[in-house]
C-alpha cells in the first residue's frame, strides 16, 4: 500500500531566518557603544532524524549560532520555528519546554559535569528541575544503556574524575537526551578526545539519530569527520553562512573560495604530504566589530573581483539543487 | 654513525607517585638522521612529552629512574653534567617547544626582550649580538624584524607561534623538539605553520621530533614515524611505508580511526583504553585490546625488524 501514500512535503524541525546575534561592546570610555556581529543573517534547516554540521574556524559565529538557536542566548533580529512553534521570542517560563526538546552537547566534557555529583545525580537533575516525578531510576539506567555506559551498576555511583575522557562525554551526552529531545546541538563534542575515542562518540551519535528520530546539529571546525557524520554542511566565515550543500557535494565540488582554500588544507594520511606546500589565503578573518565591506572573505580572496566583492555583499545563490553559495563568481 | 644525528637507546624514565611508580617512557630506542624529521605519534598518555622532555632532561621533580643513553652527534648526553648540558646542549643543540607555548609569551614584555633573554642571561651573548640573531631568526620565520619591539599581545595565534619557532631557531640548533606545535590554532594558520616548518627542514637542515596526537598532521612533516603505546615505542617506520601499510596491530587500528576526507573508508575506534602505566601488563601492552593475539603475547614482544629501517614491537613478525 506504500505507493497510495501522498508523501506531504513536512515542515523542517528546526527553521532558521535571518537570525542576527550582536554582542554590544563598550567602546572608549566615554562609554559609546559598538556591536560584535557574532551572527549576522543565518538561514538554516534541520529536518527530522536529520545530522547538520556547521563548519568554521574559531570565532566565526559557530558556536553562538548554535547557543542563540537553543535560546540561551536572545536573538537580535530573525526567527526560530521549532517544531511547528515559534521560539524566537519565547518567555523564560513557555521556554521550559524548548528546554526539554532541545539537548546541548559542549566541548569539554569535564568542564561540563559537576564534579562532585555521582553520575546518577547527574543524569536526575535534569528530570528533578522539568519535575519528572516517578520513573526517575528507571529512566537513568535507561539512558546509561543508551550511551553504553555500562553495566550501569558500576557507572552509577562514581563521579566524573573516575571517568575516562570518552565516558565523560558519554555522559554529557546522556545528560542531554533524558529529556527525550527532539534535537541536540552538539558543540565541538570530539575535538578534546583521541582519534579512537573520537569516532566511538561520533558513531554513538549516529546510532542515537538513527534509532531515535533524533536531530543533531553537529558545531566543528573539522571538516574531515563531517563526511562521516551529517548529510548536510553548512560553512561559516565571519558570521555568515557562505555555503550549503550536502556534505559530499561540498566535499567534492565546493564552491566558495573559503571552502576551497578550507578543504585544500586538511591533510589525509599521505607520505607524499611532506613535499607539498599549501597554498593559504593570506590575513586573518575580520574583526566582528567592523567587519569589511561587501563580501566579508574579500581582503583574503584570491578570485577577488575588484569593485564588486569590496563593495556590495553577494547573496546566496542557489547553484543547483540544495546547494548554496554566498559568492559573486556564481551569480 | 654516519648522517646520524639523534640516537637514543634504552631510554626510560619513571616518576614516583603517591600510588606508585608510573613507567612513562620505558626501554625507548629512536634514530634520528641529519636533517630528517620523526613524528612520534600516539593517544594522550602514552608518554610522547614524557620522551621528549627526557631527551632535553627536562625532568618533573618526582623522577624515580631516568636511565638510557642519548647520543647528540656521537656525544653521550646522558653523561654530561646538569651544568653543562645546560651550557652546551639545551636551547644550544636541542631545542624544545613544548605544548602550547604560545600562551607562555609574557603579553607585557617585548617580543625582542623576551627572544634575548635565554641568549643575554643563559648564555652570556653580547646584548648587540642577541638582538641581531633575533632578527635574523624572525626573517626565517616570515616576520618583519620591527616586531622585536612589539609586544605579544598585539599578535595573532599564528605569529605567536611563529615568535616561538623563531625563539628556538635562533642558535640555530641540530634538532629541534616540537610538541603539538599546532594543536590550539586554526585550520588555516595552522597549514600555514605546517608550511613553515617545511621551509625550516628544508632551508635550514634542522633536525626535528613532531610530537602529535593527529595522525593526518604528522604526515605533513614525519620523513620516519615512531607510534608510540603506554610508554613503549611499537613501530618505527618510514613515512613511505607507514601511512600506507602499518605493520603494529596498533598502528593498523589507530589509522582505521583517522577520518579521511578524500576517500571514504569504514570509521572503526579502539575498543577500551590503554593499560594504566602504573602497573603496565607483564606481556604486550597492547594484549587487550588486540584482536590478533595468541598465546605468544602473554610475553613481551621485542623489537623486531622489518626491514632496514623499519620495526615492530610484536611477535606476529617474529
Amino acid at each position: 500500500m506504500l505507493a497510495l501514500r501522498v508523501k506531504t512535503v513536512s515542515e523542517p524541525l528546526l527553521s532558521v531566518k535571518g537570525l542576527r546575534k550582536f554582542f554590544e561592546v563598550k567602546k572608549g570610555f566615554l562609554g559609546g557603544k559598538a556591536y560584535l556581529k557574532a551572527v549576522d543573517g543565518v538561514d538554516l534547516t534541520v529536518a527530522k532524524g536529520e545530522a547538520v554540521s556547521i563548519v568554521g574556524e574559531s570565532g566565526c559565529g559557530k558556536t553562538t549560532l548554535g547557543k542563540t538557536i537553543l535560546r540561551l542566548y536572545s536573538p537580535t533580529e530573525g526567527s526560530i520555528k521549532f517544531d511547528g512553534r515559534d521560539v524566537t521570542r519565547l518567555k523564560p517560563k513557555e521556554l521550559k519546554w524548548y528546554r526539554r526538546e532541545t539537548g546541548l552537547v559542549q566541548q569539554d566534557p569535564f568542564g561540563a559535569l559537576p564534579p562532585f555529583m555521582t553520575v546518577r545525580r547527574i543524569l536526575e537533575e535534569p528530570l528533578i528541575v522539568h519535575g519528572v516525578k516517578s520513573g526517575r531510576t528507571e529512566r537513568v539506567r535507561r539512558v546509561l544503556e543508551k550511551v553504553r555506559l555500562t553495566p550501569v551498576e558500576d557507572f552509577a555511583g562514581k563521579y566524573p574524575h573516575m571517568l575516562s575522557g570518552g565516558q565523560q562525554q558519554r555522559l554529557v551526552i546522556a545528560r542531554s537526551i533524558i529529556l527525550e529531545p527532539k534535537m541536540i546541538i552538539a558543540d565541538e563534542p570530539v575535538s578534546m578526545l583521541d582519534a579512537s575515542v573520537r569516532v566511538e562518540i561520533l558513531q554513538l551519535l549516529e546510532e542515537l539519530r538513527k534509532q531515535y528520530g533524533l536531530s543533531v546539529i553537529y558545531i566543528t571546525h573539522d571538516l574531515s569527520t563531517t563526511r562521516y557524520f551529517s548529510s548536510r554542511v553548512y560553512i561559516m566565515y565571519a558570521g555568515h553562512v557562505v555555503e550549503h550543500a550536502e556534505t559530499k557535494e561540498i566535499l567534492s565540488k565546493q564552491m566558495h573560495p573559503y571552502t576551497k582554500a578550507l578543504i585544500s588544507v586538511i591533510p589525509d594520511p599521505d607520505p607524499l604530504n611532506r613535499f607539498v606546500t599549501r597554498s593559504i589565503p593570506s590575513g586573518e578573518p575580520p574583526n566582528l566589530l567592523n567587519p569589511p565591506k561587501g563580501c566579508r572573505f574579500n581582503p583574503r580572496c584570491p578570485s577577488l573581483i575588484n569593485g564588486v566583492c569590496n563593495v556590495k555583499e553577494p547573496p546566496l545563490i542557489e547553484v543547483s539543487k540544495g546547494h548554496h553559495v554566498k559568492c559573486w563568481l556564481y551569480d | 654513525m654516519e648522517g646520524k644525528q639523534l640516537s637514543v637507546e634504552g631510554l626510560t624514565m619513571y616518576y614516583k607517585t603517591m600510588r606508585g611508580e608510573v613507567k612513562a617512557v620505558d626501554n625507548v630506542s629512536l634514530p634520528l638522521l641529519k636533517g630528517e624529521t620523526v613524528a612520534v605519534i600516539g593517544e594522550s598518555g602514552c608518554g610522547k612529552s614524557s620522551l621528549a622532555k627526557a631527551i632535553i632532561r627536562l625532568l618533573p621533580r618526582n623522577v624515580s629512574v631516568y636511565r638510557g643513553t642519548v647520543l647528540l652527534n656521537g656525544l653521550n648526553l646522558m653523561e654530561l653534567s646538569e651544568e653543562e648540558f645546560a651550557r652546551k646542549v639545551r636551547w644550544v643543540k636541542i631545542t624544545y617547544v613544548p605544548q602550547a607555548a604560545l600562551n607562555s609569551l609574557n603579553p607585557v614584555i617585548k617580543v625582542g626582550d623576551q627572544m634575548i633573554e635565554p641568549l643575554v642571561l643563559r648564555l652570556g651573548i653580547a646584548k648587540r649580538e642577541a638582538i641581531e640573531k633575533a632578527a635574523e631568526a624572525l626573517t626565517t620565520v616570515g616576520i618583519s624584524k620591527d616586531f622585536l619591539n612589539r609586544y605579544p599581545f598585539e599578535l595573532s595565534g599564528g605569529m605567536k607561534q611563529r615568535v616561538i619557532i623563531a625563539m628556538s631557531l635562533t642558535l640555530r640548533p641540530n634538532l629541534m623538539i616540537l610538541d603539538e606545535p599546532t594543536s590550539s590554532l586554526d585550520v588555516l594558520t595552522q597549514a600555514s605553520i605546517m608550511n613553515l616548518l617545511k621551509a625550516v627542514k628544508r632551508d635550514l637542515k634542522v633536525s626535528m621530533m613532531f610530537i602529535t596526537h593527529d595522525v593526518s598532521l604528522s604526515s605533513e612533516l614525519a620523513d620516519k614515524v615512531a607510534v608510540m603505546y603506554a610508554g613503549q615505542i611499537v613501530e618505527f617506520s618510514s613515512a613511505d611505508r607507514f601511512y600506507l601499510e602499518p605493520k603494529h596491530p596498533y598502528s593498523q587500528k589507530l589509522m582505521q580511526s583517522v577520518p579521511t576526507l578524500r576517500r571514504d573508508k569504514e570509521l572503526a575506534y579502539i575498543p577500551g583504553s590503554p593499560p594504566s602505566l602504573l602497573n603496565p601488563p607483564k606481556g604486550c601492552r597492547f594484549y587487550e585490546r588486540c584482536s590478533l593475539k595468541f598465546e605468544k603475547c602473554e610475553v613481551e614482544p621485542p623489537t623486531i625488524p622489518v626491514d632496514k629501517v623499519s620495526s615492530v614491537k610484536c611477535w606476529l613478525y617474529g
